[in-house]
């Protein structure tokens, strides 16, 4: 049996970001142009990391070992390099103000945008809320409602708020081998929790798929209180808040092998040393409530990395195989 | 043999880095790639090249020529779906807010263009050569190009003279006052008529007469009727342009850069474009987007059906004026004509923007909405005629002249003199506006017309006196400036 735990403390400055976001007076938006690379400020992570293996030789023909660890993680701003105190990055949705942040104090690459409170039932309610057009048109029963958390009584961007962030608190993974005479046996799980994730890859058009969610629609009141109405009309439903947010923890168990060598006997014969015959599968399974194909999505980019803009997924593959050796 | 070999190995090594150290043409390299913001300006060709960059940017006007239509009460958005790039739906609407990608294209691309010209004014002394003065007097025109339409969609803009903004500019440098921006275009474009060719170089560029034309457009815009008229008499009188007899060949490939057109943005068809950089293209996309939706049959290409004309705007035109069927296609009769096929998208009115919407016969390449060659004809003499009408109607300086230039105008649109305009006083300048609406139906001056003129509210559904005349910031413009810049009333 072996234990390691570590606590970490890793501070970065001058974090070196592409394409920060600046006004559009300097001409970055022309033919051939673009966003500057810039020193962005620092980020601290702050962490513990534990592992811990285990082996037993329960007899001479059956042998485990397992090893299991898991890091923790807290990932704070400590100064972001410009006069605004925040930098913008990713985007969601046509046309919408970016939607996560890198501002100090906070996990950078947090999500901000909207905070709903559940969906209109009748117009009475529409009425007694604060007006909604400044997102983009005037609200009707079944629209999701938004709070108006500066209580200046307009739903307007400023209202805009933490929505979350795609950093995981902690992650884990559990491998496994077995070995029992001939036979071998390998298992490798990762987990990830606590990882928010923001959904961007529907679409608002007319005539196209929908996520299977949408058929528990609000369609009158008393309907729904969480799935906005469908409809072809203009509405504020699509701008970013935290419906769009998803918790995408996952547990993914990786790899699975099972093997079996030939016994040396029969194979001394022939001049081969060894002969092992396996099958395995490559991501078996992928335990989530994220809704989208794969909760891991992430572009990797530190500002805006937390934004599933739908992709092809990762595949399940099978393997067969044969080891010879010589 | 092992250590022959290797010894043999050791010496060719050898030999090889010593003979490779020799030879100074390894070392002394031209610097390919050695171009710097700051160490550019050195020959006519870097000039040239830089005044090609500012150029450029006129292309991607064609999203302003399109929103300032429907904006207007001439046509509705459309579209697809009342979702359809929904920046341009809220414009239509007169419901947009700060946040709007398409205000925001506006606000990024014209200020990319001003500061493209900026770069070339900031070092226009730094070489000399022979026909410099055309290259920067064409930068203060393009530079006064771009001001005038970011103060027409914004008002109080910040303007920097003498060199490039820079990051850092938006936290110190305040939006200047209307009438300041306005100052800027006119010293900008006076210099740019005293140097400017009265043929440019080439075929697209700007000339004197241009320049003279921009120049009434913005005196025009402040209700500076004596030096509007006196300066837009100066184009009229200098006979270097005349009315194309026939309408409808100004808006055909063929009436490209003819004896009407003052000043053209030049389109190509000859790139490929793509929707992730669309002011990347070297099409107009603006012809594209007002295509006819799912269209099949003769003469035109088929687009995203945005920018419908409304019935309102068809029934403008009088019996018997030429103008209304090169401007306006009535897809219904046309299809019944013609047999053609075409699909419906948002709010159909059953016309399309004839003078701006796909035709076959252009090369087609990928994406084909957004690589039509159609000119935008920016400045067109008859325009020009009409500006000089209103400035002398409604400066009170001459309505004879005043009713000569409206009349060439409708002479042209009718094919005879029996629609001549007899009226005087504010009788004939109510004529002159009512005429630019239907001369230059489609062409983008509508909205910024009826706003000039204070007719915008209770014309256009949905307009606000004291906060529609302009539009927002972006959103992005205010964060950036941390307080330095407020947002337009109302907004």
């Amino acid at each position: 049996m072996d234990i390691t735990a570590d606590y970490f403390i890793n501070t970065r400055d001058n974090l070196l970001i592409p394409g920060i976001p600046v006004t559009g007076i300097v001409g970055i938006a022309a033919p051939g142009s673009g966003a500057p690379t810039a020193n962005a400020g620092s980020v601290r992570n702050k962490g513990f990391e534990f592992a811990i293996g285990y082996e037993e030789n329960l007899s001479d023909a059956f042998k485990l070992r397992m090893d299991y660890n898991f890091t923790t993680l807290t990932n704070k701003v400590l100064e972001v390099k410009n006069s605004t105190g925040f930098i913008e990055g990713g985007a969601f949705g046509v046309g919408q103000p970016a939607p996560t942040r890198m501002q100090e104090g906070l996990p950078i690459g947090y999500f901000y945008g909207y905070k709903t409170d559940g969906v209109f039932q009748d117009q009475t309610e529409v009425d007694a809320h604060p007006s909604q057009l400044a997102l983009g048109a005037n609200a009707s029963p079944g629209d999701i409602r938004y709070v108006d958390t500066n209580g200046d009584g307009v739903i307007d961007p400023d209202d805009r708020t933490d929505l979350g962030n795609p950093i995981p608190e902690v992650t884990m993974g559990l491998n496994l081998r077995l070995n029992y005479k001939n036979l071998d046996f390998v298992a490798y799980s990762f987990a990830s929790i606590g990882n928010d994730l923001i959904r961007n890859y529907e679409r608002v058009l007319s005539d196209v798929n929908r996520l299977s969610y949408v058929t528990e629609r609000w369609t009158g009141a008393g309907t729904s209180t969480s799935v906005p109405r469908v409809t072809t009309a203009a509405t504020a439903n699509n701008v970013f808040s935290d419906f769009f947010v998803e918790d995408a923890s996952y547990l993914r168990i990786q790899n699975v092998q099972l093997g079996y060598s030939l016994p040396q006997k029969s194979l001394n014969p022939i001049g081969i040393s060894k002969c092992r015959i396996y099958a395995g599968v490559n991501n078996l399974y992928t335990f989530t409530k994220y809704r989208g194909f794969d909760p891991s999505a992430s572009s990797g980019a530190p500002i805006g990395g937390g934004i599933d803009y739908g992709f092809y997924p990762v595949p399940r593959t099978y393997l067969f195989g044969l080891n010879l050796n010589f | 043999m092992k250590n022959k070999t290797i010894k043999r190995l050791t010496l060719l090594m050898l030999a090889f880095l010593l003979l490779s150290s020799c030879g100074d043409d390894f070392v002394d390299r031209d610097p390919v790639y050695a171009i710097g913001s700051e160490s550019y300006f050195n020959s006519e060709d870097d000039y040239n090249n830089a005044l090609i960059a500012a150029y450029d940017l006129l292309q991607s006007t064609y999203l302003n020529v399109m929103l300032g239509e429907i904006a207007s009460d001439n046509t509705l958005a459309g579209g697809e779906s009342p979702t359809d790039v929904i920046g341009i739906q809220q414009v239509d609407d007169m419901i947009h807010t700060p946040v709007n990608a398409q205000l925001k294209n506006i606000w990024d691309w014209m200020y990319a263009g001003v500061n493209r010209a900026n770069y070339i004014i900031e070092f226009k002394d730094k070489t000399d050569f022979e026909g410099k003065n055309q290259i920067i007097a064409e930068a203060y025109f393009l530079r006064a190009y771009y001001n005038f339409e970011l103060v027409k969609w914004f008002g109080p803009i910040p303007i920097k003279e003498n060199s490039r903004f820079e990051v850092g500019d938006e936290l110190s440098i305040p939006r200047s006052p209307v009438s300041e921006v306005y100052l800027l275009i006119e010293s900008d474009l006076q210099f740019a008529v005293e140097n400017l060719a009265v043929t440019p170089p080439q075929v697209g560029r700007a000339g004197k007469n241009a320049a003279r034309s921009l120049l009434g457009k913005a005196y025009l815009y402040q209700d500076k009727f004596t030096e509007a008229a006196a300066v837009l008499d100066q184009v009229i009188n200098s006979n270097q342009y005349s009315l194309v007899e026939d309408y409808d060949t100004i808006f055909e490939s063929e009436g490209e850069n003819g004896p009407e057109s003052v000043f053209e943005v030049q389109y190509t068809d000859a790139e490929g474009a793509g929707f992730e950089c669309l002011q990347c293209s070297e099409g107009n996309i603006a012809v594209g987007f007002n295509g006819i939706r799912n269209y099949n049959g003769p003469v035109f290409d088929s687009g995203f059906s945005f920018n419908l004309p409304t019935a309102g705007a068809y029934n403008a035109y009088e019996v018997g004026d030429n103008r209304r069927d090169v401007a306006i296609l009535d897809i219904v009769a046309w299809a019944e004509d013609t047999g053609a096929t075409y699909g419906e998208g948002n709010e159909p009115t059953g016309y399309y923007n004839r003078k701006y919407i796909a035709r076959k016969g252009d090369a087609n390449i990928g994406d084909q909405n957004l690589t039509n060659p159609n000119n935008y004809r920016a400045i067109r003499f008859a325009d020009v005629l009409l500006m000089a009408a209103e400035a002398n109607s409604r400066g009170g300086i001459d309505d004879n002249k005043a009713r000569t230039y409206l009349n060439r105008v409708r002479r042209r649109a009718f094919g005879d003199n029996d629609h001549d305009i007899s009226a005087s006083g504010s009788a004939l300048t109510d004529f002159i506006l009512a005429e630019r609406r239907l001369e230059l139906m489609g062409e983008g001056q509508r909205f910024f017309d009826l706003v000039r003129t204070g007719k915008a509210a209770g014309t256009i559904p949905g307009f606000t006196a004291g906060k529609n005349e302009i539009f927002p910031i972006p959103f992005e413009e205010i964060q950036f400036s941390n307080g330095n810049w407020e947002q337009n009333p109302g907004y």
